[in-house]
């Protein structure tokens, strides 16, 4: 059979299999229906022109949606996502299943032919779309069917003002870097001549005219470009703080006058290029360190994620859909299966089982009935009920955990780094040391012009370029390589603190173990049938059946039409498959069936299931160990660590955890701040601490410690705070990140080493007078080449 | 000499007016985005262009026709 491609989408399907099409002149193949609608759509808004475009990249074809886009238009989704300029409603859209170019052209111009679309513009990279609409011609809801009406899919996300603040930060180093690039630059070529001149004795006029340029062209660098040491120097001099700012914007300035004097008395060399040079080669350094900041975190943003945004609320006789900040005290909830609990509360109708992993860590499902709490931010996985309001979702359990958060974060200690430490000491020397040959030379010569020159020249010489790259290179050398190895290190200066810990912290689940029931032991009384059992489960949602299911599906299941399915909370489920009843639960279901359980010695958690009234297997189920998390324990310990476990789970099995992987050192049944108490408690006794976690339950605890750790597939929250994410989600990725730490320190020790030396044999050259010019521009450029190469050595 | 100081001043205007397109480009938001940069180069045809002044006379019609809305309601 032959092969052909869908006319839209590109995919090759055999040619039985496509939907014919000759509605036009001639006859187009389609893969699916959605296609074929796309595809004429297309044709008749004369927009053809995409196929052209695409070229041979394949696209997804259209998925059939069933949820649909009036949601858009609820009060509280525009409330959190519209913003409003001029009358007009701006929106910034995610949009999914953008593969190439001709997709950003497609949308942007289907978007534009709506009435009211203003401005729809699509970044190519990130997908993400700004859209400036006219809400009187057009409804959010219609703009957001449109692009799905093209096979697309797109849903709101928060711009923050966070990341504009980010991207003008970084803009604006754009533009002092363009300019002082450009500049420096030409500044080099006119000093070439000139170095060339000093050696076959220049025209006086010539040098002096190029003196001129050099002059113009050096003003910007150092008043535009450097207007950022001028400020960093100022704020450093009100703290009394001699930072290396004061020594750039202080040696640059000096540098800048001196060559002032020397051009106006047309004596001497004028050291232009020096300035220019010196400002842009430590603005480059400083932009690399903008470059790698941290977004700070949006609590908004990360609350979103976990939290929903409506719940139904008991207005009347019936329940509406209501923002979850317009709920009150007393108002009457409703929860079904999979709902998250937006407010805290008391059950008044109905039972089921609990997730409280997100707020405690606990592995086990909790079920919960009549007069019992809940807890905002835990899902319902089981069950259906109503409860009454206790409390508004700003004083609720996880509004106030988030609230917590901003105190952590402030006191998160701030390792001060290597290279801060040295430039303080080092400018306030410089600055001292040029003073005193001003002095010795002023007293031995009583010259003044000679003296203060000689003094300015040490202040110059001593140029801090090697010495602000020193960090910056190995910094993004030491985020490459965590970049390789599923390691993302939010901030550069992580990797510094990293190389400094010396106590780890795990949370337990989902951390050191999977986080979820996995089958460790199965009983078998009598044979049965697997396949049936596969059916039974996987008509309920609760984590045990789930569990065994897995275990299953390691062979293949058929999906068999069961009967009869009942589900009662929290115990078991039964039903019916041609005659055979089948049931499935905890012992105390069993027994209430009538059934005799056949007793074991199995512990944890167990699941029984019958056939006909008759026991015929059990299995146990428990939250094991991830498989390297014993191999990364020994390496930390081996590295001398100390390993504690912070866990909200109970003694039992927080005490097993730890026996299995020889740890002594752990807490249970902690609450979250008493985790985040814990962490502050080891800082007291000066350790640095690096905590390693997943959860919500551990977002105090991550911010509070030196360093925190976010598992990748861990909650968003936990994501957004952690200062360090393992992608992969192996422990043995944590001790790789360590090891890049330390590899990063000794690096950029390395690199400072590097600079002083130059520093200490040129220094003492600049304090003798002994300074020619073509040796302070070629050295100066040598040692920041060094400490660049050295960084590319750690490379491979 | 003279002709050194013509060099001078020709090429670095040159390279000067290189810059301001540059510094111009990067406020307009040209170079956000690195894709769009490399593909931008695949819709510049003459349709293309016509569509985006189209597209800036609609945007600046509808904020006309926004700012007279806003107009009348403060005359009301």
């Amino acid at each position: 059979m032959s092969k052909i491609a869908c006319n839209h989408c590109g995919l090759e399907v055999d040619k039985s299999l496509l939907i014919e099409d000759d509605s036009d002149t001639e006859i187009h193949y389609f893969c699916c229906s959605g296609c074929q609608g796309v595809y004429h759509l297309l044709q008749s808004q004369g927009l053809d022109d995409f196929y052209a475009k695409a070229g041979k990249s394949t696209i997804r074809p259209p998925k059939e949606r069933l949820s649909d886009a009036s949601q858009f238009d609820s009060k509280s989704y525009q409330d959190r996502y519209v913003s409003i300029k001029d009358g007009l409603h701006e929106i910034s859209l995610i949009i999914e299943g953008i593969h190439c170019s001709a997709c950003v052209w497609l949308n942007e111009k289907v978007l534009y032919s709506k009435d009211g679309v203003v401005k729809a513009h699509i970044n190519f990279t990130t997908h993400k779309a700004k859209i400036l609409y006219d809400p009187d011609q057009i409804k959010l809801a219609e703009v957001i069917e449109t692009i799905r009406s093209i096979g697309y899919d797109a849903f709101a996300y928060d711009s923050s003002a966070q990341e504009k603040k980010v991207n003008k930060e970084r803009s604006t180093y754009y533009n002092r870097m363009a300019v002082a690039i450009f500049a420096t630059m030409n500044i080099m070529w006119i000093a070439v001549a000139q170095y060339g001149g000093y050696f076959s004795s220049m025209d006086k006029d010539v040098r002096n005219m190029l003196n001129i340029a050099e002059w113009i062209l050096a003003t910007p660098v150092l008043f535009y470009s450097g207007w950022i040491f001028f400020r960093g120097a100022f704020y450093g001099v009100k703290n009394s703080i001699v930072n290396m700012d004061v020594l750039v914007s202080s040696g640059a300035l000096l540098t800048y006058l001196y060559s002032i004097y020397i051009t106006l008395r047309q004596e001497g060399e004028a050291y232009f290029d020096s300035v220019a040079m010196i400002i842009t080669f430590v603005l480059i350094g400083k932009f690399l360190e903008v470059l790698s900041k941290k977004r700070a975190v949006d609590r908004l943003d990360s609350m979103g994620n976990d939290m929903p945004l409506e719940a139904q609320v008991l207005r009347g006789d019936e329940f509406v859909s209501l923002s979850v900040d317009k709920i009150v005290v007393g108002d009457i909830v409703e929860l079904k299966v999979g709902q998250r609990a937006s407010v805290d509360g008391t059950i008044i109708k109905g039972e089921g089982s609990f997730d409280e992993a997100t707020l405690t860590g606990e592995s086990r499902s909790i079920f919960k009935s009549l007069n019992s709490t809940i807890l905002g931010g835990t899902l319902l996985v089981d069950g259906w009920l109503r409860y009454r309001v206790s409390k508004t979702f700003n004083n609720s359990t996880m509004a106030l955990l988030l609230g917590l958060l901003d105190d952590a974060l402030e006191h998160k200690p701030k390792i001060e780094t290597l290279a801060n430490r040295i430039s303080e000491h080092f400018s306030s020397a410089i600055l001292i040391v040029a003073l005193l040959t001003f002095a010795t030379w002023f007293f031995w010569t009583g010259n003044f012009e000679d003296s203060f020159i000689t003094g300015i020249s040490v202040v110059i010489i001593a140029c801090p370029c090697a010495l602000a790259l020193a960090t910056p290179l190995a910094t993004l050398v030491g985020l490459g390589l965590g970049t390789k190895k599923g390691i993302l290190f939010k901030e550069a200066r992580y990797l510094e603190t990293m190389a400094h810990i010396d106590t780890v912290v795990f949370d337990k689940t989902g951390t050191l173990t999977e986080g979820r029931p996995i089958v460790v032991n199965v009983q078998k009384h009598e044979e049965y049938d697997e396949q049936l059992l596969g059916s039974l489960l996987s008509t309920s949602a609760h984590p045990v059946s789930k569990g065994v299911f897995r275990f299953l599906s390691k062979k293949k299941l058929l999906d068999l039409e069961l009967e009869n399915i009942k589900n009662t909370q929290a115990k078991g489920i039964q039903a019916e498959f041609e005659g055979y009843k089948l049931l499935g639960g905890n012992e105390s279901f069993l027994r209430e069936n009538g059934i005799d359980v056949i007793s074991t010695d199995l512990a944890n958690t167990l699941f029984y299931y019958a056939v006909d009234g008759k026991h015929v297997a059990t299995f146990e189920l428990k939250d094991i160990l991830k498989a390297d998390a014993t191999e990364a324990v020994l390496d930390l310990k081996r590295e001398g660590k100390d390993i504690v476990i912070l866990s909200g789970d109970n003694e039992q099995v927080c005490a097993e955890i730890a026996k299995e992987l020889n740890i002594d050192n752990f807490f249970h049944s902690l609450t979250p701040s008493q985790k985040e108490q814990a962490i502050a408690s080891m800082q007291r006794d000066s350790k640095k601490v690096v905590m390693v976690g997943d959860g919500v339950n551990d977002i105090l605890a991550l911010s509070r410690a030196d360093i925190g750790i976010a598992m990748g597939s861990g909650s968003d929250v936990a994501v957004d705070v952690g200062d360090v994410v393992l992608m992969n989600d192996r422990l043995s990725s944590l001790v790789q990140a360590l090891s890049i730490g330390k590899t990063t320190y000794s690096l950029i020790k390395q690199n400072l080493a590097i600079s002083l030396v130059y520093n200490a044999i040129t220094i003492p050259l600049a304090m003798a007078g002994l300074i020619i010019p073509l040796i302070a521009a070629l050295s100066m450029s040598f040692s920041s080449l060094v400490v660049v190469l050295n960084s590319m050595r750690i490379r491979s | 000499m003279s002709v050194l100081m013509m060099m001078l001043i020709v090429s670095l205007s040159l390279g000067l007016a290189g810059l301001i397109f540059f510094l111009w480009g990067l406020k307009k938001g040209q170079f956000d985005d690195g894709e769009r940069m490399m593909n931008v180069a695949l819709f510049d045809d003459e349709d293309d262009l016509n569509e985006a002044f189209k597209r800036e006379e609609k945007l600046k019609k509808v904020l006309k026709e926004k700012s007279a809305e806003v107009a009348d309601s403060k005359v009301v």
